[in-house]
C-alpha cells in the first residue's frame, strides 16, 4: 500500500505541474488555455532540438527555451490571439484555445516531422536514484517535477496574493477599467501574464518529458487527465488544485493491487479515475455560484471593445430587413453546389463529399446546444460515437433494418443527452464545456473499448439502408439521402428558431436574469436544446457508420472532438449552411492535401482547422454570419446609392427619413451571443 | 433519358444493368475473363498502397512504402508479370477511421487501383474492399485478415480468439513457472494477453499479474515495476506499444525487479527504439514482428532484400520494420499476380491465391503460409516467432524461429 502510494507520487506531480500551469496562467488572466498541452509540448519539442540535436548543454538549452523563446512566443500568442480573448464571450475563449491546441498540434509536426520520440533526456542527463522510501527508488527526476510543481504553485500563489504585482494582475484582470483609472495599462499587463503564462508552460514541458516521451497526443492526454486537479481546484485555488492532482496520480497507483483481472472493470477503471473524480469534484461543486454563474470578474464599467462594436454592428446588419435576401443567397449557392455535386464529382470525390455530408449532420446539433441554447459540448463527437455504436449493434446483432436502426441510434444519443445534461446544464458555460470534455474522454476510456463495441478493434459491420427495393447502397443514392436527412433537420430547426420555445431561446442569450423574470422555463427550455443537439449528433454518427459500412468507435475519441470543434464553431455555431460547409471542409481538405501535395504537408489541414477557430477572436459570431453581414452592409451601400441617385432624378419619394423603429445599427446594441 | 433521371436510375439500382459497375468491360483489358480487372492494362498494373504519411502515429509505418517501391521496382526490371509492369499509388489515411475510408475509396475508384497492400493502424475501408473484391495484403492485425476472403496477411491469418503457445513455450524452455502479461486498455492489445495467458495457463504457467490498463505512449512506470515485483513473477509479456514498453524497463531497472528472468517485448525490434531507450532495453527480448527473418542473420535472402533496397535506392529504410512488412506485402502481390496469370480478374486473383500454399516470400519469411481456409476462413495464423535478445545496445537474434502450436 505504501509503496504504491510513493509510487503514485511521481504520477501525480507529473499531474500536478500540469495542472500548475494552467491555475497560475487562469488566475492571472481568467482564460483556461486549452492549448497549454500544445505549447507546453511545442517548447518541450525545441528544447529536445537544441538539446540533443544541436548538442547545445541542457542548462543552455533551457535558459534558451524558457527564459527567451518562450516568452517570446507568448507575446507573439498574446499579440496575435490571447490578449484578445479577456473581453471575448466563453464561447470564443475556450473556441480560441482549443483552435490553438490544435494548431500548434499539426504545426509541430509539419516543422519537426513525424519521429515520435519515445524516450528522452531532459533536465538532468544521467538520471539515477536519490533516495528511497517504503521500498520505493525515487529517482532525481521525479523528484525534481513534483518539487517544481510545488514551487511554481506556492509562488504562483505567493505573487498573485502577496505582491503588488500581484495585485496589480488581478485589478488589470477583474477590472481593466478601473486599472486604468489608476494608471496602469491592462493590457502590458496582460502580455507580461501570458510571457510568464507560456514559460511556465515551457518548464511543465521539459520537466515531464523524460516521462512521458514526446509525442503530441501523450501530451493532450496527460493534460486532459491533470484538468482533475484543476476542476478539484475550482480553476483558482492552487493548493486545492496541488492536492488533487497528487491525489489522482496516488489513487491511480494505490488501486494497481485491487483491480480484477479480467473485464471492464480491469482495463477502464484505472485510465478512468482521473475524469471520474473531475465528475464528482463538479457535482460537489455545484453548490458553488462561482461554478454554475461563472460570476467572477465581472465588470462594474467597460468600454466597448471594437471586437464588441464589431460583433453589435453585425448583430444590428443580421436584424435589419435590408438585404435580408443573403440568407436565400447563400442557400441558393449552396443548393446549386449540391445539387450539381453528383454530375460534377466523379468516383471517391462524391463519396468524400458524401462523408462531409454525414459530418455535417453532427455539426447541425451546434445549431440547437450552442446556437440557441448557448451551451459549449465538447463531448458532441460521444454523442456520435454513441450512435454509431447504436447503429452497429442494433442493425448487425440484433437485426434491426439499418434505417429503423439509424433513427433508433437518435433516440438513443437523446437518451444519453439526458443523462449529461443533467450533470451538465447547472453549470456555468466554461465548466459546462470542461465536464463535456471529461465525459467524452470517460467514453474513451471505458465505453468505446467495450470489446462488443469495438470487436478487437475492426469495428462493427454496418450495411448501408434501405427502403423496400429501394437502396442506398451507391454513393449517388447515398448523398441523396443525406441531402433529404440534412434538409428535414434544417427546416426543423429553422422552425424551431421561430417557435415559441426559439423565443424563449432568443430571450436566454440576451440576458438569463431577463429570462427568468419573463417566467419561461430555462431549465426545462435547455434541456430539451441539448437533447435535440445529443439526438443530432447521434443521428450522423450512425450516418457517418453506414456511409463507412463500420460503427468504429475508436475514431469518435475526445482530441478529435476538439478538432471537431474548431472546425464546426468557426462556421458559427447557430449557422445551418456553416455547419454543412465545416462537415464537407473537414472531409475534402485532408484529401485533397493527400490526393495533391507532398505526404510532409499532410498534417496542414489540421493547422488550417485550428487557425479557422481562432479566427473567431476577429469575427465571434464566425465565418458566415461575418459574410452575410458583410453581404447585407453591401446592399445597404448599393441601395442607399440607388436611391440617392433616384432622388437626385427626382424620381421617386423613397428619400424619405427612415420609419419609425427601423433603426441604423449601432455599437451599442450589446452582443446577443453569450 | 435525361442526365438527372440516368443519376436516379443508376443511384437507385433499379436496372439490371446499373449494378455492372467497375467490371472488366470498364477497362476493357483482359478480354475472354469475367470478372473486374480495374487498373489492369496489356501492359500494366496499378496497385494502391494504403499507409499512414500524417499525423502523430506515421513514424511507425515509415519504410512502408519505400518497401514496396524497392520490391516493385526489382520486380518489374525481371520484367514485371507476365509481360506487365507494376505501378503504385499511394494515399494517406492519417491515422484516422473517417480519411481511410475516403483514401481507401479514392485509391480504388479514382485512381482504378487493381489492389491494395495496406500498412495501417485502423480499418474502416476494409469493408468496402470486401464489397469490391479488392485483393489486400498486409500484416495480419486486424480481423478481417481471418474473416475476408480477399484480404491476405503474410503472416498468416489473424488470430483473433485462437491461443499460440509459441511465447509459453519459449518462456518454459527457459525454466520459468510464473509470467506476469500486460496490456493496454485496448481491444488488440488486451486479445493478445488473453491469448498468452490462456496459452501460459495451458502449458502450467502461473500468470500472478495481468494488467489491462498499461497508458498508451511512454509514462511513469514505478507503480507497474512495483507490481511486478510483487508479485513474484520470472517473466513479463507485454505486447505493448514501444513507448511504453521503454517506460517499463526503465522502471523495472530503477527499481530493481531482479526476479524477472525473462522481458518479452512487443514492438521493440526497431534500432530507433533500441537507439532512444539508451540502455533500458538491454537485457530484454524483442520479437521480428514483420514475419521476415531478422537482418542480423547472415541469410541469403536477408541478403538479396537488403541489396534489393539498396539497388533501389531505399537502404536508409531498410532497417524499419514496416519496410519489411512492405516488401513482404508487395511480394505476395507479385505472387497472387503470377499466380492468376493471364486471366487477371480481381476474382481470379482473390480465388486462386487463396486455394494457395507454401508462400515464404522465397525465403525471407520465417513462416510458410498456407492461405487455404483452415483455424480461419483465411488459413491459420503464423505459429512462430522470431525471438532477439538485446545485448549491449545490440540485437542477437536466435538461431532460428520458435514454433509451437496455435490452438483453438
Amino acid at each position: 500500500m505504501w509503496q504504491y502510494l510513493i509510487a503514485g507520487l511521481a504520477t501525480g506531480g507529473i499531474y500536478a505541474i500540469f495542472s500548475m500551469s494552467i491555475v497560475v496562467t487562469y488566475n492571472a488572466s481568467r482564460v483556461f488555455n486549452f492549448a497549454q498541452a500544445g505549447i507546453a509540448f511545442a517548447l518541450a519539442y525545441l528544447f529536445y532540438e537544441l538539446n540533443t540535436v544541436d548538442h547545445l548543454s541542457a542548462p543552455v538549452s533551457f535558459v534558451l527555451v524558457v527564459l527567451v523563446i518562450a516568452p517570446l512566443l507568448g507575446l507573439a500568442l498574446w499579440w496575435l490571439l490571447l490578449g484578445r480573448l479577456a473581453e471575448q464571450p466563453t464561447v470564443v475563449k475556450i473556441a480560441a484555445t482549443i483552435g490553438l491546441q490544435v494548431a500548434l498540434s499539426g504545426a509541430v509536426l509539419v516543422a519537426f516531422g513525424h519521429q515520435e520520440i519515445a524516450s528522452v533526456h531532459g533536465l538532468i542527463s544521467s538520471p539515477r536514484e536519490l533516495f528511497r522510501i517504503a521500498g520505493v527508488n525515487i529517482s532525481n527526476e521525479q523528484f525534481l517535477v513534483v518539487t517544481v510543481a510545488l514551487a511554481i504553485g506556492v509562488l504562483g500563489a505567493v505573487i498573485l496574493y502577496g505582491t503588488p504585482a500581484g495585485l496589480v494582475v488581478r485589478g488589470s484582470v477583474d477590472s481593466p477599467l478601473m486599472s486604468v483609472l489608476v494608471g496602469t495599462s491592462p493590457r502590458r499587463v496582460a502580455a507580461c501574464v501570458w510571457m510568464a503564462g507560456t514559460a511556465i508552460a515551457g518548464i511543465a514541458g521539459i520537466l515531464v518529458m523524460p516521462q512521458i516521451g514526446l509525442n503530441s497526443t501523450d501530451f493532450a492526454q496527460f493534460m486532459a487527465a491533470s484538468l482533475a486537479g484543476v476542476v478539484i481546484g475550482r480553476l483558482t485555488n492552487v493548493w486545492l488544485a496541488f492536492a488533487g492532482a497528487i491525489l489522482v496520480g496516488v489513487a491511480q497507483s494505490v488501486i494497481i493491487p485491487y483491480l480484477p483481472s479480467t473485464g471492464l472493470l480491469a482495463s477502464a477503471v484505472q485510465p478512468s479515475l482521473p475524469f471520474v473524480f473531475m465528475v464528482l469534484a463538479m457535482l460537489f461543486h455545484l453548490r458553488s455560484r462561482h461554478v454554475r454563474e461563472e460570476a467572477m470578474a465581472r465588470e462594474v464599467a467597460s468600454v466597448a471593445s471594437k471586437v464588441q462594436q464589431r460583433l453589435a454592428t453585425q448583430a444590428a446588419l443580421l436584424r435589419s430587413k435590408d438585404g435580408s435576401w443573403d440568407r436565400y443567397a447563400g442557400w441558393v449557392v449552396l443548393a446549386v453546389v449540391l445539387v450539381a455535386a453528383p454530375f460534377v464529382l466523379s468516383g471517391s470525390w462524391l463519396g468524400t463529399v458524401v462523408a462531409g455530408l454525414a459530418f455535417a449532420v453532427v455539426f447541425l446539433s451546434n445549431r440547437a446546444v450552442t446556437g440557441e441554447a448557448g451551451i459549449i459540448n465538447l463531448c458532441q463527437v460521444t454523442l456520435a460515437g454513441i450512435g454509431a455504436v447504436a447503429v452497429g449493434q442494433l442493425s448487425t446483432v440484433y437485426h434491426v433494418p439499418v434505417l429503423l436502426a439509424v433513427l433508433l441510434s437518435a433516440v438513443v444519443g437523446g437518451i444519453a443527452g439526458i443523462v449529461i445534461g443533467l450533470l451538465c446544464l447547472p453549470l456555468g458555460q466554461l465548466y459546462a464545456a470542461i465536464t463535456t470534455f471529461a465525459i467524452a474522454l470517460l467514453a474513451d476510456q471505458s465505453l468505446f473499448v467495450y470489446s462488443n463495441f469495438s470487436n478487437f478493434d475492426s469495428g462493427v459491420i454496418v450495411s448501408r439502408p434501405a427502403i423496400g427495393s429501394l437502396t442506398f447502397s451507391s454513393n449517388v443514392s447515398f448523398y441523396i439521402l443525406l441531402l433529404v436527412i440534412l434538409a428535414v433537420l434544417c427546416f426543423l430547426l429553422y422552425r424551431l428558431r421561430r417557435s415559441m420555445t426559439g423565443l424563449v431561446f432568443a430571450s436566454l442569450r440576451s440576458g438569463r436574469s431577463r429570462a427568468e423574470t419573463f417566467g419561461f422555463k430555462i431549465n426545462t427550455a435547455r434541456m430539451a436544446a441539448f437533447v435535440l443537439g445529443a439526438a443530432i449528433a447521434a443521428l450522423g454518427g450512425a450516418l457517418i457508420a453506414t456511409d463507412q459500412l463500420v460503427a468504429y468507435p475508436a475514431q469518435f475519441d475526445a482530441v478529435t472532438g476538439l478538432t471537431w470543434f474548431a472546425v464546426a464553431v468557426a462556421q458559427g455555431p447557430g449557422s445551418m449552411g456553416g455547419a454543412i460547409v465545416a462537415g464537407i471542409s473537414l472531409s475534402v481538405l485532408p484529401q485533397v492535401f493527400s490526393i495533391f501535395l507532398p505526404a510532409r504537408l499532410g498534417d496542414v489541414p489540421t493547422v488550417l482547422f485550428g487557425l479557422a477557430a481562432i479566427m473567431l477572436v476577429n469575427n465571434p459570431r464566425g465565418v458566415n454570419p461575418a459574410l452575410r453581414a458583410q453581404a447585407r452592409q453591401l446592399a445597404r451601400l448599393t441601395e442607399r446609392k440607388w436611391r440617392a441617385g433616384k432622388s437626385a432624378a427626382g424620381t421617386g419619394p423613397d428619400e424619405a427619413p427612415r420609419a419609425a423603429g427601423q433603426q441604423e445599427p449601432t455599437a451599442t446594441t450589446r452582443a446577443w451571443f453569450r | 433519358m435525361t442526365a438527372v433521371t440516368t443519376l436516379t436510375v443508376a443511384a437507385f439500382g433499379v436496372t439490371a444493368c446499373s449494378s455492372s459497375s467497375g467490371g472488366s468491360n470498364a477497362t476493357g483489358a483482359v478480354a475472354g475473363c469475367t470478372g473486374n480487372s480495374t487498373g489492369v492494362t496489356k501492359t500494366g498494373i496499378k496497385l494502391g498502397v494504403l499507409t499512414v504519411e500524417s499525423g502523430a502515429a506515421a513514424q511507425t509505418f515509415d519504410g512502408f512504402q519505400q518497401g514496396i517501391q524497392a520490391r516493385i521496382d526489382a520486380q518489374n526490371a525481371q520484367g514485371g508479370v507476365n509481360g506487365r509492369k507494376l505501378s503504385i499509388v499511394t494515399a494517406d489515411d492519417a491515422d484516422s477511421g473517417s480519411q481511410q475510408v475516403t483514401s481507401g475509396e479514392a485509391l480504388v475508384q479514382n485512381d482504378g487501383a487493381f489492389g491494395v497492400m495496406a500498412g495501417t493502424a485502423v480499418d474502416t475501408v476494409f469493408p468496402y474492399f470486401q464489397q469490391n473484391d479488392v485483393p489486400v495484403t498486409g500484416l495480419a492485425t486486424f480481423s478481417p485478415y481471418g474473416s475476408d476472403n480477399n484480404v491476405f496477411g503474410i503472416t498468416g491469418a489473424y488470430l483473433g480468439n485462437l491461443t499460440p503457445t509459441v511465447i509459453p513455450s519459449y518462456l518454459k524452455e527457459h525454466g520459468i513457472t510464473s509470467v506476469a502479461v500486460l496490456a493496454h486498455d485496448d481491444p488488440g492489445s488486451i486479445g493478445t494477453q488473453q491469448a498468452v495467458i490462456r496459452a501460459a495457463k495451458s502449458l502450467g504457467m502461473t500468470v500472478p499479474y495481468a494488467p489491462e490498463s498499461i497508458p498508451l505512449g511512454a509514462f511513469d512506470a514505478t507503480s507497474v515495476a512495483l507490481a511486478l515485483k510483487q508479485s513474484g513473477a520470472q517473466a513479463v509479456v507485454a505486447p505493448l506499444l514501444a513507448s511504453s514498453s521503454v517506460s517499463i524497463a526503465q522502471a523495472v531497472k530503477a527499481q530493481s525487479v531482479t526476479g524477472l528472468k525473462d522481458q518479452v517485448y512487443y514492438s521493440t525490434y526497431d534500432p530507433n527504439v533500441l537507439h532512444q531507450a539508451d540502455g533500458a532495453l538491454n537485457g530484454t527480448i524483442a520479437d521480428a514482428t514483420s514475419g521476415a527473418k531478422p537482418l542480423q542473420l547472415s541469410d541469403p535472402a536477408v541478403k538479396q532484400y537488403l541489396s534489393t533496397m539498396q539497388q533501389y535506392g531505399e537502404s536508409a529504410h531498410a532497417n524499419e520494420t514496416y519496410a519489411a512488412i512492405g516488401y513482404l506485402a508487395a511480394g505476395l502481390f507479385i505472387h497472387g499476380l503470377q499466380l492468376a496469370g493471364n486471366c487477371l480478374t480481381r476474382q481470379n486473383f482473390v480465388t486462386t491465391l487463396r486455394n494457395s500454399s507454401g508462400w515464404d516470400a522465397n525465403g525471407l519469411a520465417y513462416y510458410s503460409v498456407n492461405f487455404k481456409p483452415g483455424l480461419t476462413p483465411d488459413g491459420n495464423p503464423s505459429p512462430c516467432q522470431w525471438f532477439l535478445n538485446i545485448e549491449n545496445g545490440q540485437f542477437v537474434p536466435e538461431a532460428k524461429a520458435s514454433c509451437s502450436q496455435v490452438e483453438k
